[in-house]
């Protein structure tokens, strides 16, 4: 599904990932190492939000040579999502649906399950840490994606929230054959997730952890 | 010898506001390059004279009660324009800290320390300040010099207790704008969010912007109203108008950075992403075009303003490939204003705009993707 060749990405002259020949194939992941080991960075990459060497490839779609089509494909959510203070929450859904050619209305039933209904018409700007966190998760979930890369999905939000999450991200895997990348310091529940694997960060590579 | 607070403060609000706002100060000093260059090379107005007119233009503001009031007006501006600043970096995260650090200080301790933040940030005003008082005293305008110097450390006081009473005040959330309360209900396309967003907070530099730019369109018509024909005329207009905006220019830059970086996930192929941000020029821009359209023939306007949109391109372009360096960025500016005034001169415009056009494109497209962001 995912193929690495000859990836690796710095900052300055320091090296932070090198990951020379690696595949990731479908399925549900929980992408862990220490603080600082690059899992953001990783993730953002994957994504097309950062600059990298190296080639990333996507069921034979180049990053780097079919941007378009590769990003119709892959959807990030933010670990601290930042989006202008003057949209409000159903705008910021319009925009990606726009953006990714999606179905209105494919986020209801996720929206829905995360009590967000109450607060979507307001602007952003008051919204808490939470509350964006949230509009960030549901954000990822809209288009027709293959891999959804959730950078720390476990941070600020509710546990009834997290219960709906996981679900959903059960369902679409399941049903939608959609892969994740779930980034997070904390272990993911593995009875509710119970087909994830784990992937390693650590020694500036990936690897996939038994 | 200042206090550990008033140096805190100094470094994050007086230096960062300099830095911030390095495009419209160049502005004014390339505006005065300008009037210089322009006037020395066609030759209507002498060294001697060019100083007597400087001189005179000090003693007019200091001498005519509406040109003091211009002048009042201007620095009234630019409080306001500091205050938006700072309420906006207090804002900040990073700047927290402050509300439960220097807020506990004296009340007196606060004040003395902000008045010098204040005073720092007056800097250019106060240069100009000190100019016109010693002119003033010079030829005898002893209250009008006093009056100047009681109206800016009247500004200093009143911005120091504003500055004292928001970080000591209660927050409570109430970030939008009523311009953008009024077209809540409107579709906001994803290209023209940067427009949204300077009617929301970015509404000062904008008027700032405005007010520079029809001051100069307005000053240069008249200064050549006897060259009216010469097509240089309007080219030099419009180089000065996207001078003016360079400000803007990087703010969207840094807009789309920092508010849009979850739009470089967007599958949208980059000849949409270099063309479709311009409709914010056109939109920021179109006092100027109807400007152009108004004075000169449908033709020339239509090809001024691609003129003027294919530097917007460049500027932007640039961007793309220095990042967030205002430094670099303003060098550029710098470079391309004097060599663009000699094309000017030369009757070159029109070899510039398919240049300047695929240059940006290319630049646009080598950088977008990977080069600069978020690094």
């Amino acid at each position: 599904m995912l193929h690495f060749s000859n990836f690796s990405k710095s900052y300055g002259a320091n090296t932070v990932l090198r990951i020379n020949d690696f595949t990731i194939e479908p399925g549900i992941y929980w992408l862990h190492g220490p603080n600082g080991s690059g899992k953001s960075t990783l993730l953002k990459s994957i994504g097309g939000l950062l600059f990298f060497e190296g080639e990333l490839l996507l069921d034979c779609i180049n990053l780097k040579r079919d941007s378009t089509n590769y990003k119709r494909k892959v959807n990030f959510g933010d670990a601290e999502p930042i989006f202008p203070e003057f949209l409000t929450g159903t705008e910021m859904i319009s925009l990606f649906e726009e953006a990714k050619n999606a179905p209105a209305k494919q986020v209801d039933d996720l929206i829905e399950g995360m009590n967000m209904h109450a607060y979507l018409h307001e602007p952003l700007g008051s919204y808490s840490s939470g509350m964006l966190k949230k509009l960030s998760l549901v954000l990822a979930f809209v288009g027709n994606p293959k891999l959804i890369l959730l950078d720390e999905p476990l941070n600020t939000i509710d546990q009834a929230s997290l219960a709906v999450l996981y679900q959903f991200i059960k369902d679409k895997h399941e049903e939608g054959e959609i892969s994740f990348l779930l980034s997070s310091h904390q272990p993911l529940d593995k009875q509710a997730l119970p087909q994830i694997k784990e992937l390693l960060i650590d020694q500036r590579t990936i690897n996939l952890f038994n | 010898m200042l206090s550990t607070q008033t140096k805190i403060l100094t470094k994050t609000f007086a230096s960062s506001f300099f830095k911030a706002h390095a495009g419209f100060l160049f502005f004014l000093f390339a505006t005065l390059i300008s009037y210089c260059f322009f006037i020395k090379t066609l030759g209507k107005v002498s060294p001697e004279e060019a100083t007597f007119f400087n001189l005179a233009i000090t003693l007019t503001i200091l001498s005519t009660p509406i040109m003091t009031v211009i002048f009042f007006l201007a620095c009234i501006i630019y409080t306001l324009k500091s205050w938006q600043y700072i309420t906006l970096q207090l804002q900040s995260v990073q700047n927290e800290f402050l509300y439960y650090s220097i807020a506990a200080a004296s009340k007196s301790a606060q004040l003395k320390s902000w008045f010098i933040v204040q005073l720092r940030i007056f800097l250019p005003i106060l240069i100009y300040a000190i100019y016109s008082v010693i002119v003033g005293i010079a030829y005898g305008y002893y209250l009008h010099s006093l009056f100047v110097i009681f109206f800016i450390i009247l500004l200093t006081a009143a911005s120091s207790w504003f500055y004292v009473h928001i970080t000591n005040k209660l927050n409570h959330i109430n970030n939008i704008s009523v311009l953008i309360k009024l077209v809540k209900n409107w579709r906001k396309p994803f290209f023209t969010l940067y427009t949204f967003y300077v009617f929301n907070q970015s509404k000062i530099v904008f008027l700032i912007t405005k007010i520079s730019s029809w001051l100069l369109i307005m000053g240069i018509f008249q200064v050549f109203s006897d060259l009216k024909n010469d097509i240089r005329v309007p080219f030099l207009i419009m180089l000065m108008v996207i001078i003016t905006h360079t400000v803007l220019i990087y703010n969207e830059y840094r807009f789309n950075t920092n508010y849009l970086s979850f739009s470089y996930n967007f599958p949208i192929p980059k000849t949409t992403l270099f063309f479709g941000f311009t409709i914010n020029y056109f939109l920021l821009l179109l006092p100027e075009i109807m400007w152009f359209f108004t004075h000169y023939s449908s033709l020339s306007a239509l090809g001024i303003t691609l003129w003027g949109f294919s530097l917007v391109m460049l500027l932007r372009s640039f961007l793309y490939r220095t990042g967030l360096k205002i430094k670099t960025f303003i060098k550029t500016i710098f470079i391309l204003f004097f060599f663009l005034h000699f094309v000017i001169m030369y009757q070159l415009v029109w070899t510039i705009l398919p240049i300047s056009l695929v240059l940006s494109y290319v630049t646009f497209s080598r950088n977008y993707y990977y080069k600069t962001i978020l690094e």
